[in-house]
């Protein structure tokens, strides 16, 4: 018994240790992220300039203007959508895993990302505007048909089955996200010159992003996170299957309705600005279960800043690598973190 | 109409754990009860709280699917009252109060520990955190799992994740306890101490959180007809979805029945082995 105790002590002591350090990795990886580029910039000027726009002390006159205006209005509010992006795409990933009991589940087996694409296709191929939503149209239209599509898939899932089974939403949302790339490709088919564009936003991509969409993105991250932390215990229960989660009184099919909607609205407010950007909302949540365990207190909140800090890295490699032409950031992320993946598994976790 | 399994240990004034009333359970169709689908037909029962019932019947007599339209997890014709009060009615957290189900099925998708798992039997009573420990460091204990507390579910054996979900059964503290052959993965060892545990759980009380103490009633599926014998005072006698007997083990457990359960004449050395195990188990309490 006091073995017992040591041994969870000294694992606690680990654990804390751990988190420290991915606090740490996250500050490193983000002043990297800002410093690195076509026009370097030091960790000290990059904190210098942070702290000055921050709290308006210290002084940078001695900055080039130009610097400045590189680090705050265009470098920084593309590491801060990268990271506010990766992390509500790994959050959304481990929930869908986690209620739908599948490691292989995200927003995008249920179709979000065909819907939204969709709904960019549209706006982009037949070239609409609407004075009154100017540039955040696309993201506009994007959002909407993804969720709708979700709105469909839950839709017709809670006709066949009551409680959402996993195996009937992830059919459903398979056979209607096929139904709605179908769609995708004969809008293409009529894209002609704007193809370019088009496969540009399926790629995905960082690249224009201000503070505005930044400031569109935190609050919808906090409240998903807010929320889907404070059911975490409930969506612990759920990883063991309906049956087992209504036997300890959960209410099944309330959690996993909030916790669909939400998980698909994370995804959905993602990449409505950015376009689809895959496999980090597949690998985050699996990296942190491996190292710090299946308990969603912690999987939750540790996979978004995990999610976060992995998908800014892979934009500033996709960015500098063969600069100044911009690799698709959706193919960096997936070429480095496929080996770091396997390595991870091959290496075997303490909770394999 | 309805039969009344009963050895009668309770005071006049308790209600019935479970009164069953024309219940039929069918799968796969959207109607609800197509009488060519039916698993379960037109079950009647009554089990009286602090009775120990064993379900037993051929595979595919409809006893899992019994045994969770008594969970309340299943859409289900006709009534179920549990202490008197229809099931359906009820919230999932308050039915969770009352009764622990243990299917045959054992999920360990993803790298819980054994005590995080165990724990999550705590969600529906949650009695504060001091409390909750010791309702889990008590469960595992008796579970046979304290040295393995800290490991990932995904690590176990069969056995040992069995135990788990016992485990967490028993740290849910209610009632009554519905179990799906509880010792199916279980070697004998753990067979035997597990059938020692429940029949001394059996014995006890149950404080409900509203503050009533009733007596524990324990309903068991056991394939196993010695470990039928052994758990249970009372028998239910399932097949094809229709109850055949209900009753006293001896009233009800006759080579005539099982003959019309199972088909077959029933070999005498069944009988034979029973009759060791019983002597085993006990000698193992002495």
């Amino acid at each position: 018994m006091r073995s017992e105790r040591l041994k969870t002590n000294k694992r606690r002591a680990g654990r804390g240790a751990a988190a420290a350090g991915l606090a740490a990795l996250l500050v490193f990886v983000l002043v990297l992220c800002v410093g690195v580029g076509s026009v370097a910039i030091s960790p000290a000027q990059s904190l210098r300039i942070i702290w000055w726009k921050l709290t308006g002390m210290g002084s940078v006159s001695d900055l080039d203007p130009s610097l400045i205006s590189i680090l705050w209005d265009i470098r920084m509010p593309r590491v801060a959508m990268a990271f506010l992006a990766g992390g509500a795409l790994s959050l959304s990933g481990a929930v869908m895993q986690t209620i739908l009991q599948n490691p292989l589940a995200s927003s995008y087996t249920l179709g979000v990302s065909s819907g939204a694409s969709l709904g960019a296709a549209i706006v982009i191929v037949s070239g609409i505007t609407l004075p009154v939503l100017g540039t955040l149209l696309l993201p506009a239209a994007a959002f909407g048909s993804g969720f709708l599509v979700i709105a469909v898939v839950l839709f017709i899932s809670a006709r066949i089955s009551n409680s959402l089974q996993s195996h009937t939403v992830i059919l459903m949302g398979m056979s209607v996200s096929l139904f709605v790339n179908a769609l995708l490709t004969l809008v293409s088919s009529f894209a002609g010159a704007k193809s370019q564009q088009l496969l540009l936003w399926q790629m995905g991509s960082f690249s224009g992003m201000r503070w505005y969409h930044a400031g569109i993105l935190l609050p919808i991250c906090l409240v998903g996170l807010f929320l889907l932390i404070r059911h975490a215990r409930e969506l612990d229960i759920l990883s063991f299957g309906d049956e087992n989660a209504l036997s300890l009184g959960v209410n099944v099919r309330q959690t996993k309705f909030l916790a669909l909607a939400l998980s698909s609205f994370l995804t959905g407010a993602a990449v409505c600005f950015t376009g689809t950007i895959g496999f980090v909302d597949l690998i985050a949540p699996h990296a942190v279960r491996r190292i710090f365990g299946a308990e969603n207190g912690k999987v939750l909140p540790l996979s978004f800043l995990f999610g976060g800090a992995f998908l800014a890295l892979c934009d500033m490699i996709s960015r500098t690598l063969l600069a100044p032409r911009e690799l698709p950031v959706g193919a960096v992320t997936a070429i480095l973190g496929t080996p770091f993946f396997i390595w991870l598994y091959v290496r075997g976790g303490k909770h394999g | 109409m309805g039969e009344t399994v009963n050895t009668c240990h309770t005071g006049a004034d308790l209600q019935p754990a479970f009164a069953v009333r024309r219940l039929s359970v069918s799968y796969g169709t959207l109607r609800p009860v197509d009488p060519q689908k039916c698993v379960l037909r037109d079950i009647n029962l009554e089990i009286p709280a602090g009775s120990a019932l064993g379900i037993l019947g051929p595979n595919g007599a409809g006893k899992s699917t019994f045994l969770r339209a008594l969970a309340g997890i299943l859409p289900a014709e006709g009534e179920i009252l549990l202490f008197g009060e229809p099931i359906a009615r009820k919230k999932r957290r308050e039915i969770a109060q009352y009764l622990a189900l243990m299917s045959q099925f054992f999920p360990a998708g993803f790298s819980y520990t054994v005590r995080q798992t165990v724990e999550m039997g705590r969600y529906a009573r949650g009695e504060g955190r001091e409390r909750d420990r010791e309702a889990v460091d008590e469960s595992l204990e008796e579970a046979g799992l304290t040295d393995l507390a800290n490991r990932p579910i995904t690590q176990l054996s069969g056995g040992q994740l069995q135990r788990v979900f016992f485990a967490r059964a028993l740290a849910q503290e209610t009632p009554i306890l519905l179990l799906d052959e509880p010792t199916s993965s279980l070697d004998l060892k753990y067979q035997a101490e597990i059938t020692g545990l429940l029949k001394r759980w059996k014995a006890r009380q149950t404080t409900l959180p509203d503050g009533r103490t009733v007596p524990n009633t324990l309903i068991s599926i056991c394939h196993d007809l010695s470990l039928a014998l052994d758990l249970s005072e009372d028998l239910v006698i399932l097949k094809d979805g229709q109850m055949l007997a209900a009753g006293p083990v001896a009233q009800v457990l006759t080579r005539d029945l099982l003959q019309r359960v199972y088909g077959m004449d029933v070999p005498s050395y069944l009988l034979r082995r029973e009759n060791f195990w019983r002597s085993m188990m006990d000698g193992s309490k002495s």
